[in-house]
């Protein structure tokens, strides 16, 4: 390859490494003729002797390392100038070719590799030349590099920043929240005297808003825990049916208001299995919301517990008879802010991170959940839980 | 005689609710709106239980009970119960390590608050 570099301003500084004085003399006859390309040459005959002109004032640009030297060898002497921080080029001189020595020496790192029977200042220059241009482009990527990781870790801060500026907003309206929810309740519980029906009506629907505020800012908050990976699960020896009542118990109003069946087909033999119940109950909440909201008038959302006989797995899903999902978008919909449709917000609302958290809950205990679809059909969301006192 | 109850929150929306829900149960109320007046409270009233936020200027809802233990061992079968905002499992970790009867998220159910108060005030058989 032409080295591409033009000749610099100033004269190259080469460091020569050689202990014999007649080898020493023809390459700086060498380096002093080097058709345009001038240069300043420091010789050394030991390896003290490099450490004491590499840790000098003078930088060198390159350095032409002799392979046998009285005390060590070039080899040596290079491994301990980068194990020091010396990243200058270095071009290894031999007495004669060695294609073995040629290869070992490029593998750690020298630049290049000349035969002193073949030295003369054209392939000198050339060697040099060729060992600026690698040096520079090296210095070149990693400058390069620097700034991409100063741009990824500012990305990452800034990502930080977003995340508790989050997690500071849920925060921060939970306390308005609570005060709304509980003046509410205490009017619908009859503490500030009788409501008629009408009055009753209208607050509890914002009663059910409150519960649905809560429930969002609890999502983003979780959200922004997972991205943080500060999201855990406590898995304990819990009972399924008490959290399937407890979520169906959550979504009563929801599926009231939405006309939908909201039924829970359980064996009652299912027991007791392994998980987080808090968690759990997000998730099971989290599935009948979303199948309450994609259900017409009149259909049925069911959360199904089942156990084969002999297995020791759990098997919960939420089923619902809703329009379905494309099987283009089944394997997108458990991505964060995923939304099916961009009319789909506008029509359902909701963030589009509900399923993005029930994907992440139940990985967290060390499982997958499953869609099943068929659009025109509904949807019916699958998972496992261990039987027993662990995973 | 009314159990007493003091409760300590600093957001005056809450508080308001807090009282109306308390009383309206047949508590006594006292209520505080920073951590060092909580605990003055708590030296001065003698409550039956403490209902503490842990979000508090002048001294956290846990810094209460941690000073309470320190200096006032008189103080230190006082049950409590903690409520926040926050879903932080370390913190309701800590509030069970430190005896808390019970841990509430807010926005709270009143039903469970009132539960979780009413069984923090049975006397324990032990």
């Amino acid at each position: 390859m032409q080295p591409t570099l033009l000749a610099p301003a100033r004269p190259i500084r080469v460091l020569l490494v050689d202990d014999d004085r007649t080898d020493v003399e023809l390459v700086q006859r060498h380096l002093r003729v080097m058709p345009g390309y001038p240069a300043e040459v420091e010789v050394a005959s030991n390896e003290s002797e490099v450490f004491k002109r590499l840790e000098s004032e003078l930088s060198f640009d390159a350095v032409l390392l002799d392979y046998h030297l009285a005390d060590t060898t070039g080899m040596l002497v290079f491994q301990r100038m980068r194990s020091q921080g010396f990243d200058i080029p270095v071009i290894l001189l031999t007495d004669k070719g060695n294609e073995v020595l040629a290869v070992r020496c490029l593998q750690i790192g020298m630049s290049d590799y000349i035969p002193k029977c073949s030295a003369n200042p054209n392939s000198l220059r050339r060697a040099l030349m060729n060992a600026a241009e690698k040096a520079h482009l090296r210095k070149q990527l990693e400058e390069k590099q620097r700034r991409i990781e100063l741009t990824l870790a500012s990305l990452r801060a800034r990502n930080d920043e977003i995340q508790s500026f989050y997690h500071t907003l849920s925060h921060e309206l939970k306390t308005p929240l609570t005060a709304s929810k509980e003046f509410v309740s205490i009017l619908l519980d009859g503490l500030q005297g009788e409501l008629n029906a009408d009055q009753r009506e209208s607050l509890e629907r914002v009663h059910a808003c409150c519960s649905q505020m809560t429930r969002l800012l609890n999502d983003i908050l979780d959200a922004t825990r997972l991205e943080t990976g500060k999201l855990s699960v406590d898995p304990r020896k819990a009972s399924a049916i008490a959290v399937a009542d407890q979520a169906l118990a959550n979504c009563s109003t929801a599926a009231a208001r939405a006309g939908v069946n909201l039924v829970l087909k359980a064996e009652r033999t299912v027991g007791q299995a392994w998980f987080d119940p808090e968690r759990i109950l997000q998730v099971l909440t989290n599935l009948l919301h979303n199948a309450i909201k994609y259900s017409a008038r009149g259909e049925e959302v069911a959360l199904i517990l089942s156990r084969k006989a002999d297995s020791r797995e759990l098997r919960v899903s939420v089923q619902d008879h809703g329009p379905g999902i494309a099987p283009e978008d089944q394997p997108r919909v458990f991505e964060r802010l995923y939304q099916v449709k961009s009319s789909d917000t506008a029509i359902h609302g909701g963030l589009g991170i509900g399923l993005y958290l029930c994907r992440e809950i139940v990985r967290l205990h060390g499982r997958e959940i499953e869609l099943e679809s068929v659009p025109g059909q509904g949807s019916t969301f699958t998972f496992h839980l261990a039987i027993g006192d662990k995973q | 005689m009314s159990f007493k109850i003091l409760a300590v929150e600093d957001d005056p929306d809450i508080n308001k609710t807090l009282k109306i829900r308390l009383q309206a149960a047949g508590y006594t109320v006292i209520q505080a709106e920073d951590g060092l007046q909580g605990l003055l409270s708590c030296l001065r009233h003698r409550p039956d239980l403490l209902l503490l936020d842990i979000s508090l200027p002048a001294g956290d809802g846990f810094s209460i009970i941690e000073r309470m233990r320190e200096h006032h061992p008189e103080t230190k079968d006082i049950p409590f119960v903690i409520f926040t905002a926050s879903r932080r499992p370390e913190l309701k970790a800590r509030a069970l390590e430190l005896g808390a009867a019970a841990f509430i998220e807010k926005p709270f159910d009143s039903k469970e608050l009132l539960r979780a108060i009413h069984d923090a005030l049975q006397p324990t058989t032990a």
